[in-house]
């Protein structure tokens, strides 16, 4: 009896310890917002108004691997267009937030969340046509827009979920990669999206002409992850909004192990290209 | 009256019976054992970790009565009560780690007590807002030591245990932990 019992314990322990590793394999980490947005309706006033106030977290991801690299460029080969290090399902990042009413009246506040991929930033206000009519309207934000009730002096916590992050990633490509309309693409699910036609750009002198397909279809493998998020607030009290980035590494290989608290030689810097098909950016 | 003249002697029968009994009869040898209840740390740490459940499995040998030697790996599962954001955030703490155990017995009933040395994994660096942890800490040493009551059931392989142990975590800001189980323990 004693004989066979030992091995029977071995194996128990081994599916314990088994079970122990694989629940570590995509634990989250947090990376916390570095300062709080601040808006105070004060100092929004005036014509035209200025941007809202947005605070950008980057996230830490290490370097890429040379066979990751490797492995990466022969997907881009076989594929035909160009692979991000980090594409949308590498990740589950979602953003939780807390806003505080400063006054003692109650207000309402709106977050929005933008960012960029490693290509493209992507700016709603620089993708209004006719911005100085009166009935120029302005794209929605990737997440976010939703008027929020905040009691006096009180404090709302919500979260942008990891779906809604990985439907803001797709969203972010269609726009700028695919040329989408940013109504189209944030106003439709993109859930189940196996590959999309690019299109030929937004003509800034005919906003209104058809667009052309180009180039290779994109598929889902080559749509990149946000790299950084935008958070910004307007209310209609003075308010701040802090937030944190919950991440998890399904790779278990792409955040840095320190974090933010890595040293920026060891991060990944991206540079993206501000995304102005309408050549609305300021020279 | 007749019930009445039987009570002194029925006293006596019960007063005399402990002298004569013994021991139990318990197994020794391989021990195999699995525990639930909770784990509440102390100090700092408690100020931002609630208490949560704890799931516990000791495997050993246990070469006499009064000494068993083994290892343990324990999970328990907290909700992180750090300023928001984030709320409402869950995190698990893993641990492995050698024990020895000392018991004395009488008869159904032994006390014991337990050291261990081990390591403890942690899952989430959500405590890092409130500096328990560094930048990158994931792991510590760990340090306990606990006691408790264990039931020998009739049949001589069986125990069912009542334990609490304390644990001290030196690299997660020393922080300190107790915890409470009941077990079952199974002796071949």
């Amino acid at each position: 009896m004693r004989t066979v019992g030992w091995p029977r314990m071995a194996r128990l322990t081994s599916l314990v310890g088994a079970a122990a590793l694989a629940a570590c394999g995509s634990d989250p980490r947090y990376v916390q917002g570095p300062m709080g947005v601040e808006y105070d309706p004060a100092l929004q006033g005036g014509d035209p108004a200025p941007p809202l106030p947005t605070v950008t977290l980057a996230l830490p991801f290490a370097l890429e691997r040379d066979e990751d690299a490797a492995a990466r460029a022969a997907l881009a080969a076989e594929l035909g267009v160009e692979v991000p290090y980090v594409v949308v399902d590498d990740l589950d990042v979602s953003v939780e937030w807390t806003l505080k009413n400063l006054e003692d009246q109650p207000g309402q506040a709106r977050v929005h969340l933008n960012g960029s991929n490693p290509f493209f930033t992507y700016v709603p206000a620089l993708l209004t046509i006719d911005p100085d009519e009166p009935d120029a309207i302005t794209p929605p934000p990737l997440l976010g827009d939703i008027p929020i009730d905040v009691a006096a002096s009180g404090t709302v916590d919500g979260v942008f979920r990891e779906d809604e992050l990985r439907e803001a990633s797709i969203d972010l490509e269609l726009i700028t990669r695919g040329n989408l309309n940013p109504f189209a693409a944030i106003l439709i699910n993109h859930e189940d999206l196996e590959s999309y036609q690019p299109l030929s750009p937004i003509d800034p002198d005919d906003p209104e002409a058809p667009q052309t397909p180009v180039g290779p279809p994109l598929p889902i493998e080559a749509f990149a992850q946000m790299v950084s998020v935008d958070l910004s607030l307007e209310a209609d009290r003075h308010m701040v909004l802090e937030f944190a980035v919950r991440v998890r590494d399904r790779r278990g290989e792409i955040l840095h192990e320190l974090l933010d608290s890595a040293p920026a030689g060891e991060l990944t810097a991206y540079a993206p290209v501000v995304y102005d098909p309408l050549g609305a950016a300021a020279p | 009256m007749t019930r009445a003249r039987h009570v002194p002697l029925a006293l006596a029968l019960v007063l005399s019976a402990p002298a004569a009994a013994v021991a139990r009869p318990a197994s020794t040898g391989y021990f195999a054992e699995a525990g639930f209840g909770a784990a509440v740390q102390l100090g700092e740490a408690g100020q931002s970790t609630a208490p949560g459940p704890q799931l516990a499995v000791r495997v050993g040998y246990e070469p006499w009565s009064w000494l068993a030697l083994g290892i343990q790996l324990a999970a328990s599962s907290h909700e992180a009560t750090v300023p928001a954001p984030p709320e409402g955030e869950w995190y698990q703490l893993y641990r492995g780690a050698a024990e020895v155990r000392l018991t004395g017995r009488l008869d159904r009933l032994a006390l014991m007590a337990e050291g261990g040395l081990g390591a403890v994994y942690i899952s989430s660096n959500v405590l890092e807002k409130v500096a328990i942890l560094e930048p990158g800490e994931a792991l510590s040493l760990a340090v306990g030591a606990g006691a408790g009551l264990e039931y020998q059931l009739e049949n001589r392989h069986y125990a069912l245990g009542l334990a609490g142990d304390w644990w001290l975590l030196p690299a997660f800001a020393s922080t300190q932990a107790v915890e409470g189980r009941v077990y079952l323990r199974y002796t071949y």
